[in-house]
């Protein structure tokens, strides 16, 4: 049944590894250690709320609230980084798996539409990130080992961040490919009617995504906070459209019922990709495109995926 | 088809009564013009948008694009009226930087259309690319610079008064009433609730829904690009990378708290002029009273989430 999307899916890895060949080649630096860790470092945060997201989409929902919801636990980590890294980490998260829990409480619960109820969480988010910060950014506790995560790396190219990061995206493609909660994510997008019926735990598995998404949404404004040493109350806005379109190019249908969480990946690494090469480009001094063509570029790149998918999956939406 | 009020339109009116009353009460000179002006002012551009987005959410679908249309539209104005021939005419060269930005915001959405009603492409995807390139594409019209202006014709639409009150807000009640026409009098209303009802059903009953969806699109563009001039002539400046910024989902609440279902079939365009009035009037209450701009989101998100919860609960 996943399997219906396949071409789609090498479509991404494909451009991604022709992105990446043509950077090697047309750039010096562009392999260099430098560009790779910042490179990684930066989009670790995205890969994961993508990721989130995925499973959320999978279930034929969607999730608004990742990017104010990110904030919101980067500020609680910050806030509580004097602690330690092993204290600050934890409440980052729980903050974010509360918000998630909060989202699927509304959807599971009170039967609120997705696309509203994180509408909501997204809005509540900023403002309680905003009032426990006291409207300001809130700097970390350079003392602790807190900034370790998101500063330090593994043989000075790899970021923590990332590798917590794949840590998460092969947690959450093991659990879509191998167990039962996986195979009722897919079951309640295909058909949630249908997945109820057949006796499978679809309350459960909504419930699970939310709250995960929302985990992942926490770990990201934790490796915000980590790696520029300060709980941002004002960040993340424009995330979860970045996340829905990273979702989408990896080739996950927004109706749920099939999706791919390593394509997501390279969805996410791909729109990374965009502005990375466009600033390479820009450092040859050859062309110069102000940083308001990336978001033109990163647009028409989404439309011609967007076409792309059409075409290659043509869904039967009239007659 | 008469127009009645609803459960929902009631319980609608009645939250808006209680608030007028407890603002009559509590705030200092709540009913003074210049209050009054402030809120009419800030809500209009919302409502107007709003009024389109009840449109497209009728139909099933959604646009994230209308903020990038606002800043596109309110972009392209200066950039009219302040050319040379338009100098040389002032009179053509208004009349040219209202229609223009307008045909732009119209073809937006044409674009967004295309994509949905004959490419296939989902709503919520395919605005997300204007919403994506449209801000940039203003910020390269503008080289990103702030645009500062004088023109009293121009920025009279938004700071003029007829019978002391904004102008932009005469304009938001006017388009209420045209588009609550359009939808209880007109084919396209009945076509649109049809389309938005159940899709196949309307495909096999013969409505024209590719061509249904292309002019709800065009419409809610058109009127996003309308509100993207208003916020540019209130400012006398225009600032792509701010004009209409979260636009897209203050519209989206004010239409679900007026009654919209995202689930389509549904264009309470009346309600939706409703629904931003409270959202407008709620936050103001708030925030004349101390309390913070924070705890006022908040109780935003508690308003919204109660609201749709209220419609989704009486639908069943």
């Amino acid at each position: 049944m996943k399997r219906i999307g396949g071409h789609g899916h090498i479509a991404v890895w494909i451009a991604l590894t022709l992105l990446i060949l043509f950077g090697m080649m047309r750039y010096d630096n562009f392999a260099s250690p430098y560009n790779l860790s910042s490179f990684l470092g930066y989009n670790s945060m995205f890969v994961l709320i993508s990721v989130g997201m995925c499973l959320v989409i999978m279930t034929g929902g969607i999730d608004l609230s990742v990017g104010t919801v990110a904030a919101l636990a980067s500020v609680v980590a910050a806030q509580m980084s004097s602690h330690g890294l092993m204290v600050a980490l934890p409440a980052g998260v729980a903050a974010g798996m509360a918000a998630g829990a909060v989202n699927a409480a509304m959807v599971t619960g009170l039967r609120l539409p997705p696309f509203m109820a994180t509408l909501a969480t997204m809005l509540a988010a900023k403002g309680a990130a905003l009032s426990l910060a006291n409207n300001r950014t809130v700097p970390v506790d350079w003392a602790s080992d807190f900034t370790a995560l998101g500063m330090n790396k593994v043989a000075n190219v790899l970021p923590w961040t990332i590798i917590v990061a794949i840590g998460v995206v092969i947690l959450a493609w093991i659990i879509v490919e191998r167990t039962s909660l996986g195979r009722t994510v897919l079951a309640i997008g295909g058909n949630a009617e249908a997945a109820h019926l057949m006796g499978l735990k679809t309350r459960r598995a909504e419930i699970f995504v939310y709250v995960f998404s929302g985990a992942c949404a926490g770990l990201a404004g934790v490796f915000l906070a980590s790696g520029y040493g300060a709980g941002q109350p004002l960040e993340g806005a424009g995330w979860e459209l970045a996340a829905i379109a990273a979702v989408v190019v990896g080739g996950t249908l927004l109706t749920g019922g099939m999706g791919s969480v390593p394509a997501t990946v390279a969805g996410a690494l791909l729109f990374g990709l965009v502005f990375n090469l466009l600033n390479f480009e820009n450092g040859r001094g050859t062309i110069s495109l102000s940083a308001h063509w990336q978001s033109v570029i990163r647009g028409l790149f989404l439309l011609i995926v967007i076409l792309l998918h059409a075409r290659l999956s043509r869904p039967a939406v009239k007659n | 088809m008469i127009p009645r009020l609803d459960k929902r339109m009631q319980g609608l009116l009645l939250a808006l009564a209680v608030l007028i009353v407890l603002n009559l009460v509590i705030t200092p000179n709540f009913l003074s013009i210049r209050s009054l002006s402030v809120n009419i002012s800030q809500v209009a551009t919302i409502a107007i948008v709003a009024l389109g987005m009840t449109l497209v959410i009728a139909s099933g679908g959604i646009d994230l694009s209308v903020g990038s249309v606002m800043a596109v539209s309110g972009a392209l104005a200066p950039i009219v009226f302040l050319s040379d021939w338009a100098r040389a005419d002032p009179s053509l060269g208004l009349a040219a930087s209202i229609v223009l930005p307008l045909l732009v915001a119209a073809l937006c959405g044409l674009f967004n259309g295309v994509l949905i009603a004959f490419v296939g492409v989902q709503p919520i995807i395919a605005t997300l690319i204007f919403f994506i390139s449209g801000r940039g594409i203003a910020q390269v019209l503008t080289n990103g610079n702030l645009q500062t202006f004088t023109n009293p014709s121009f920025t009279w639409l938004g700071t003029g008064r007829i019978l002391g009150l904004p102008v932009q807000g005469w304009i938001a009640l006017v388009l209420t009433l045209v588009l609550a026409w359009v939808v209880r009098r007109t084919v396209y209303g009945r076509y649109l609730l049809a389309v938005g009802g159940n899709e196949r059903a309307a495909v096999l009953s013969g409505v024209p829904v590719a061509r249904v969806k292309l002019a709800t699109y065009m419409i809610a563009s058109t009127l996003a690009g309308l509100a993207g001039l208003i916020v540019v002539a209130i400012n006398s400046a225009s600032d792509a990378a701010r004009i209409g910024q979260l636009m897209e989902l203050d519209a989206i609440a004010a239409a679900v708290v007026g009654g919209a279902a995202l689930s389509g079939g549904r264009a309470p365009v009346v309600g939706t002029l409703l629904g931003a009035v409270f959202i407008q009037l709620m936050g103001f209450t708030l925030i004349a009273n101390g309390i913070s701009d924070e705890m006022t989101l908040i109780v935003t998100a508690a308003i919204i989430a109660v609201a749709v919860w209220l419609q989704s609960g009486r639908r069943r």
